[in-house]
């Protein structure tokens, strides 16, 4: 028996470009005086990350993938595959990287290799939605000789830092400057340095703060101002906004404002079909204020953006999006009627109508929500961090 | 007379077993010529995406069957750190198939240091070779002479065994049947190994 426990040193959660490292800890957990003790060999381990990607077959319409021509040996148990077994298929994979060959371990031994690789920037982040899911795994393979090989599976969170090219950087704002020392050591602190320049464009573009004043009408007249200072917002932040609802001429009974993210599937991989269409745009709300607001001339909320959502992102097949999504309810009549009236001859009780017309209309601001550092996503969500197997 | 029956069924229907490795560096194309001798020997296999092979670690295994004889072919990962698990496949094999990456001058030299150790060990004594010179269809390769000559250390290694040069390309086909068919003549003629014999079931 050989106990194989893989670690991930920092946390389960990467950015896209860095790299992963992974310890991997081989044991033959026999105590040295055991009777029966005799010593364990495994003929190889290799490591590989992969990304699986599973489409709901009533939304989404993919191309009939080629049956003809069927993966080499899908279920083969002699050859490593990663996503062996695994759901969906395959759509990016880094080069199988060896960790050892013909190791033999005496009994209470213990053996460690170290597995390092980038994560690639081209794939799409981790997510897990309702037409599509991306689902990245480190998978580890061990072999005995003339047995099948094992796997061990350490499930990953990948972030992607992308859709920073249409984000204008301020040109004026002061932002941290990098440092020099940073920059010039390429070699050794090249993880670093990453982290540092994303940190730095994220702080760039979510850091720039300007009023956006937006009038809040509906047919009959204005109903209030709502203010906002940013647009673009990193997982965990809080969004916070204003309501001025004080100067409208259409009384505002209540409103509702939701943080949403909408999951859209491409046009041309909607499925269509005459009758039971399965929506290809879906909706979750992450965060929601409420508020009865009749005499009220200034609110604000905040909404805090969940460290295990998912940035917003873009791919052939579907596209993530977020935004305020906001409801309101105003009265048909005019203001005046819900207030009591200014002169009262003789003590009388004044009690508020128990109907009011009322009309409902919504409006939708989009947001963009970029990643923020992975190792404060890990310790939001502490997942598993090892994972292990016994041969 | 059962029993005379039952032995002239299985003498009819048996077939002997040869196991061929499959050795060379990575990225030579070894389980591209694994996929393509699938192909073209068993009827009833579904061609695959050849564009889909990615580098192998572990074994990937085809069976072949070739007149009476059966062919188990074991592709054997190429990277550097998986060739010394080779020999441990030495004694149980009748025929090894070598595949040389034609377009890649810069590693012939260690494509065929690995080849040295591969005809140098005592376990392969008589064992029939075949060396394919693979990706021929690049029009940029190197020629049959030419690899030849990069691997003439090793003719005095060979020594008394069956060995051909074959030229092929994996993945036009072209070589992939008459490589298979030479090696089936030599293990079968081969009375230092004989086949592993099982019947049809």
């Amino acid at each position: 028996m050989i106990e194989v426990v893989a670690e991930l040193s920092r946390g389960p959660v990467f950015l896209a470009g860095e790299a992963l490292e992974c310890v991997v800890t081989v044991t033959n957990p026999l105590p040295p005086t055991a009777t029966s003790a005799s010593s364990e060999a495994l003929a190889w381990a290799s490591a590989q990350i992969h990304c699986q990607f599973h489409a709901s077959e009533s939304r989404v319409a993919l191309p009939p993938p080629d049956s003809s021509q069927p993966d080499v040996q899908p279920d083969s148990q002699t050859v490593f595959l990663p996503h062996r077994g695994e759901r969906g298929q395959c759509i990016l994979s880094t080069p199988p990287k060896i960790l050892f060959c013909d190791l033999r371990l005496d009994p209470g031994e213990s053996k460690s290799y170290s597995y390092s690789e980038v994560l690639p920037t081209e794939g799409p982040p981790s997510f897990r939605g309702q037409s599509v899911k991306y689902v990245y795994k480190l998978t580890i393979g061990c072999q005995r000789v003339n047995s099948p090989i094992t796997l061990l599976r350490v499930p990953l969170r990948v972030l992607v830092l992308t859709g920073l090219q249409d984000v204008h950087f301020p040109q004026d704002e002061a932002v941290a400057p990098s440092s020099p020392f940073l920059e010039e050591d390429d070699s050794g602190k090249k993880d670093s340095w990453l982290a540092e320049l994303a940190g730095e464009r994220l702080m760039a573009a979510t850091s720039c703060r300007s009023l956006h004043l937006y009038n809040i009408s509906d047919g009959r007249g204005k109903v209030g101002t709502f203010g906002i200072f940013k647009s673009v917002y990193r997982l965990g932040e809080d969004v916070v906004g204003t309501l001025n609802l004080g100067e409208g001429t259409v009384a505002c009974l209540q409103f509702s404002v939701s943080l949403q993210t909408e999951e859209r599937v491409q046009p041309e991989y909607q499925r269509r079909r005459g009758t039971g269409v399965a929506p290809s745009v879906s909706h979750v709300t992450h965060a929601r204020h409420q508020e009865s607001c009749l005499h009220t001339t200034r609110t604000s909320f905040s909404l805090p953006i969940p460290l295990c959502s998912t940035p917003g992102f873009c791919t052939a097949i579907v596209s993530l999006k977020w935004r305020l999504h906001f409801e309101f309810v105003t009265s048909r009549e005019p203001g005046l009627v819900l207030l009591p009236p200014l002169e009262q001859p003789e003590p009388a009780t004044w009690t508020g109508p128990e109907q009011v017309p009322v009309d409902t209309f919504s409006w939708d601001l989009p947001i963009k929500v970029l990643p923020t550092s992975p190792t404060l996503v890990s310790y939001a969500a502490p997942g598993p961090s090892t994972s292990s197997i016994t041969i | 007379m059962y029993t005379l029956l039952s032995g002239l069924y299985k003498y009819m229907f048996q077939k002997d077993e040869y196991c061929i490795l499959i050795l060379g560096l990575d990225n030579a194309g070894k389980t591209t010529f694994l996929e393509q001798s699938k192909t073209r020997f068993n009827k009833n296999y579904k061609g695959m995406s050849l564009s889909k092979i990615t580098t192998t670690v572990g074994l990937n295994i085809g069976t072949v069957d070739v007149g009476k004889a059966r062919l188990m072919f074991w592709d054997l990962g190429g990277q550097e750190e998986l060739q010394s698990l080779w020999d441990k496949y030495y004694a149980e094999c009748h025929g090894v198939i070598y595949v040389i990456d034609s377009t890649d001058e810069e590693r012939l030299s260690e494509s065929k240091e690995a080849f040295e150790k591969v005809v140098s060990s005592e376990a392969l004594d008589g064992v029939p070779i075949l060396v394919l010179a693979n990706k021929q269809d690049v029009e940029t390769c190197l020629s049959i002479p030419d690899i030849k000559t990069a691997f003439s250390d090793c003719t005095c290694k060979i020594g008394r065994r069956d060995c051909l040069t074959q030229a092929c390309s994996a993945l036009t086909g072209k070589g992939v049947r008459e490589g298979i068919e030479w090696m089936v003549k030599c293990v079968v003629r081969n009375v230092h190994r004989p086949p592993r014999q099982r019947d049809i079931t």
